[in-house]
């Protein structure tokens, strides 16, 4: 079996049954004796001086126990802080992001109190009846507003509004600018996205029977909330234990430390009994963090045959109240800038990043970072483009995109691409979506008043997000960037693996047995999988940045390999035989090389290693191995191809077809790699068309809740089509690279670059700027050139 | 807020529940943490997300819509209603061949909708699927692999490669 489960393998999921059956441990079906429950509440204003907080009418209602307001927490709590070092001339300006507004309430959403009491129903009860008294402050509402001269300061103590601003230059840029053929210059607006993942935020804690902090959280980076908890609230770490259990979707929201969690771990110090929250959605969205919300100008200097002499692209994001930990607002911007010249020969680059700080929802990172502001950009650009220089999307993208013996590629950005295959991958989505065929359908629809538009995008992604990529920004100061796996042998032959990565979703505990199976010949059943407790997993950073197939899955085969070795030379002791002798069969085995002769079983070399029996001399006892991965980057490339239909009447945009040609090097289990692509590139059609936070011009949210916030149904979307290429990655474990996030990259630009396509017979191609697509704006945009049906 | 408790029975998973609960106590909430039954998952609180969805005489319902003193003399089902005897229901078993569940939060929800759904109103397309869980979100899958397993269920032909 276990060859036939390794690297490669269509295996079904192991972990599925217990979802299926609704025997989950997600924290809303936890409950614990004695346990208390909390409802926060939450500032009205988008902007307020804090005066002061009545709690006596909800201290006395029926069933409270308690209401911690700021004072108490910010003193049991150190603010939440993410300073860097290494940042060389860039401004960088973190904020104290305390656990409650502490004076001045900076966003609708921040909280003012917590109201503790026997059920959710009493807490909330209870916490209508808390009396805010606050001056309202003029608030900061977009990214232009903070960084004009004279805007109001969102942070008194900061000189402006500006949390990040990087700049970098390389290359001859204004002489290429200046001698360009053509300059196509576009200024884009994205919207304002959030993760939304279908279990909200969830936090239980409690004190365990020897007085230990135990936290249960949802959350993809269990150790760094362990870590931040020891260091806000002043505990010995190893006091502290934080368990992430069944986590419902992550997409990035839950790759943070929040104030929930140490308020929550707080007031279980405090009152020294179990106490739980379930946030509900309207909460999730006005105080959970969003994502994307930038202005961007870019600008590309074209030569004649359409070749890319320079970029010169600037992304500001309104980042929101304060700064997020570990990743803080700043990632947006400058991960955009940092990847803008995409999959494309570019040599002359300038870049300009600012994240400033508003009074909304804090801006941090969600599933792709940066990436599909950048798809949205330049592919918007490139397809402009090609439309100026009478070039079709396809041919503009040929004469421009790195092919595979390009790589290793290192970018203006002073980026290093490990390995990919842009060009190639454009072909396959080509020949995948029969691109010919269907620039004739859309010609016949044309005919028949039909609009049809075909958007193409090719992207690279960063995986993983190693010390190569993280650390020139100061970010490896906040977040652990190597992963561990250990990996144990029970005198049955059992195995339990366990990592500090957390699968919410991903199917670690499927495909990182498939690794070990690829190993040590085993079935993925032989395999005890493990991960989210502080308390038995090795330390590492958590699932984020399509970074837990290469660190994560890199240390699992790295440990596993080490229990392999040393099984290996128990083997061969027992059979006395040389270890260059010992094979592991197909059934998992160890045998003299060609089978001949006596065999064993694993358990039995493991029964050998733990008890001592016949055991080579100078080797420990057990079969056992701890292994870590400090990855650098891989990059993962890929090619969307949109096929829209717009109706001009109406202004509704129809996803008819969607294909995808991705190489992520070699895939693990294919089946789980199109979920992933099928769910992320279903995320980025969300993005762009139907979802966008909308503040009113007091700073009140006006999407709070699903109803509003509109994300994609079932008919919204077609069956996305898949296609794969697989470069292995010269730097990484048996070549793997990440891919979680580039699904919803993708669509940024494929999408746009279709609408445009489609209505180019009405009113010549006009670049889509800004997101979501609605069908308001697009019937805006053909009133505004002239249309009128 | 003290409340007049109410008395009421109803089935819940072929089991009689007899409970004296609060008017406002949500089905849902009750579900959970009365009857002890916590497969349902809430996903927004205000019937968008179909997350908590069950069936109410055999008809798929918003728990977090109804209060549990609505259901009085009513039959629920869950999702832990569908395997018996350690065996997986069939569609249980499509979901998981399919891989159509990631995080597995909306799960659930999105059984109990198929089994109305395939019980109730057979799909004769693709279409007629996608239209008939347009009730449930889920943020992982994207719904492929949904579709491609309640096609199945349904005896629909796969689409060409669809699910794959």
């Amino acid at each position: 079996m276990g060859i036939t489960q390794g690297m490669g393998a269509r295996v079904q999921r192991v972990e599925d049954e217990r979802y299926l059956t609704g025997r989950t441990h997600f924290i809303d079906a936890m409950a614990l004796p004695r346990m208390l429950t909390v409802a926060f509440v939450r500032g009205g204003e988008a902007h307020a001086r804090l005066l002061g907080i009545g709690v006596q009418t909800a201290a006395a209602c029926p069933g409270v126990s308690h209401v911690m307001t700021g004072e108490e927490a910010n003193a049991l709590c150190q603010p939440i802080r993410a300073d860097r070092t290494r940042l060389g001339r860039t401004h960088y300006a973190p904020t104290d992001y305390p656990v409650m507004a502490s004076g001045v309430i900076r966003h609708v959403g921040e909280i003012v109190a917590a109201v503790v009491a026997d059920d959710r129903y009493l807490a909330e009860d209870a916490a209508e009846q808390v009396r805010v008294d606050v001056e309202p402050l003029p608030p900061v509402l977009s990214v232009d507003q903070a960084l004009a001269p004279d805007a109001p300061l969102v942070h008194g103590t900061l000189g402006d509004n500006r949390h990040y601003h990087g700049r970098l230059e390389n290359g001859e840029v204004d002489a290429a600018f200046e001698s360009a053929h053509r300059v196509v210059r576009t200024q884009l607006r994205s919207n304002r996205h959030c993760a939304s993942p279908m279990e909200t935020r969830a936090v239980l804690a409690h004190l365990d029977a020897d007085g230990r902090l135990v936290v249960y959280t949802s959350s993809q980076m269990p150790h760094m909330v362990r870590t931040k908890l020891a260091d806000l609230l002043g505990l010995p770490e190893r006091n502290i234990r934080v368990v992430a259990p069944d986590v419902g979707g992550g997409f990035g929201l839950k790759c943070h430390v929040f104030p929930e969690e140490l308020i929550l771990a707080a007031l279980a110090l405090k009152l020294e009994r179990p106490v739980k929250w379930i946030e509900d959605r309207r909460e999730n969205y006005m105080a959970g963090f969003h994502a994307k919300e930038e202005c961007i100008e870019f600008a590309l200097a074209l030569g004649e045959d359409g070749t890319i002499e320079a970029i010169d692209a600037a992304f500001h994001a309104d980042g929101g109240a304060y700064t997020s930990f570990p990743f803080t607002p700043s990632s947006e911007p400058s991960m955009a800038a940092a990847t803008c010249t995409g999959p494309y020969r570019v040599r002359n680059l300038r870049t300009e990043a600012i994240a400033a700080y508003t009074n909304k929802s804090t801006l941090s990172v969600c599933r792709g970072v940066g990436l599909p502001i950048v798809n949205y950009a330049l592919e918007h650009s490139i397809d402009r483009a090609a439309a100026e220089l009478g070039l079709d999307p396809a041919e503009m993208r040929r004469r421009n995109l790195l092919r595979s013996e390009d790589f290793p590629y290192g970018t203006p950005n002073f980026t290093l691409y490990d390995s990919g295959s842009p060009l190639e991958s454009l072909e396959q989505a080509l020949e995948l979506m029969d691109y010919e065929n269907l620039r004739k359908e859309q010609a016949a629809a044309l005919a028949e008043g039909r609009h049809l538009g075909i958007g193409i995008a090719s992207m690279i992604e960063t995986t993983t997000y190693g010390q190569d990529v993280l650390a020139p920004f100061g970010k490896s100061d906040n977040v652990a960037l190597h992963e561990s796996a250990a990996l144990r042998v029970a005198p049955d032959g059992g195995i339990t693996l366990s990592v500090g990565t957390h699968s919410h979703g991903q199917g670690h505990a499927t495909t990182f047995a498939q690794l070990v199976a690829g190993v040590l010949g085993c079935d993925v059943g032989d395999i005890r999988f493990v991960q989210g407790d502080t308390d038995t997993t090795p330390y590492g950073s958590g699932t984020w940045g399509s970074r837990s197939a290469v660190a994560g899955g890199g240390a699992v085969l790295k440990a596993a390999r080490q229990v392999r070795d040393k099984a290996m030379q128990v083997a061969a002791h027992l059979l006395q035989i040389p270890v260059a002798e010992v094979e592991i069969t197909n059934d998992g085995r160890f045998a003299r090389k060609g089978g001949e002769g006596p065999s064993l079983e694993r358990g039995e070399v493991a029964r050998a290693a733990l008890y001592e029996t016949n055991l080579p001399l100078g080797l420990d006892a057990g079969l056992e191995a701890t292994a870590s991965v400090s990855p650098r980057s891989p990059y993962t490339t890929a090619t969307h191809i949109a096929f829209v239909q717009v109706d001009p009447a109406t202004g509704k945009v129809d996803v008819l077809r969607y294909g995808v040609s991705e190489d992520c090097g070699p895939m693990i289990n294919p089946t789980v790699v199109e979920g992933q692509i099928a769910g992320g590139v279903v995320q980025g059609i969300g993005s762009a068309l139907l979802e966008h936070h909308i503040y009113d011009d007091q700073g009140q949210l006006a999407t709070a809740s699903m109803m509003d916030y509109r994300l994609p149904t079932a008919p919204l979307v077609p069956r996305i089509e898949m296609a794969h290429l697989e470069t292995p990655s010269p730097h990484s474990e048996d070549g793997l690279k990440g891919m979680g996030e580039g699904g919803a990259v993708g669509p940024m630009g494929a999408v746009p670059n279709a609408v445009s396509d489609a209505l180019k017979p009405l009113i010549g191609w006009q670049p889509i700027s800004e997101l979501p697509i609605t069908p308001e704006r697009v019937h805006d945009l053909l009133r505004r050139h002239g249309w009128r049906g | 807020m003290t409340t007049t408790e109410c008395e009421i029975s109803l089935t819940v998973n072929g089991e009689a529940v007899r409970e004296a609960v609060p008017p406002r106590l949500l089905l849902g909430d009750f579900l959970r943490e009365r009857a002890g039954i916590a497969g349902t998952h809430f996903g927004c609180e205000q019937g968008v997300c179909g997350t908590c969805t069950v069936l109410l005489d055999g008809e798929s319902i918003r728990s977090c819509l109804l209060f549990a003193v609505q259901a009085d003399g009513c039959e629920v089902a869950t999702v832990e209603s569908l395997a018996s005897d350690g065996q997986l229901h069939r569609l249980q078993t499509l979901f998981k061949k399919h891989h159509a569940l990631q995080c597995g939060y909306c799960t659930p929800g999105m059984l109990m909708t198929a089994l109305d759904l395939l019980a109730n109103r057979p799909p004769a397309s693709e279409a007629d699927i996608r239209d008939g869980i347009r009730g449930n979100l889920c943020r992982c899958t994207g719904y492929q692999n949904i579709v491609a397993a309640l096609m199945e269920a349904a005896g629909l032909e796969k689409a060409d490669g669809a699910g794959a």
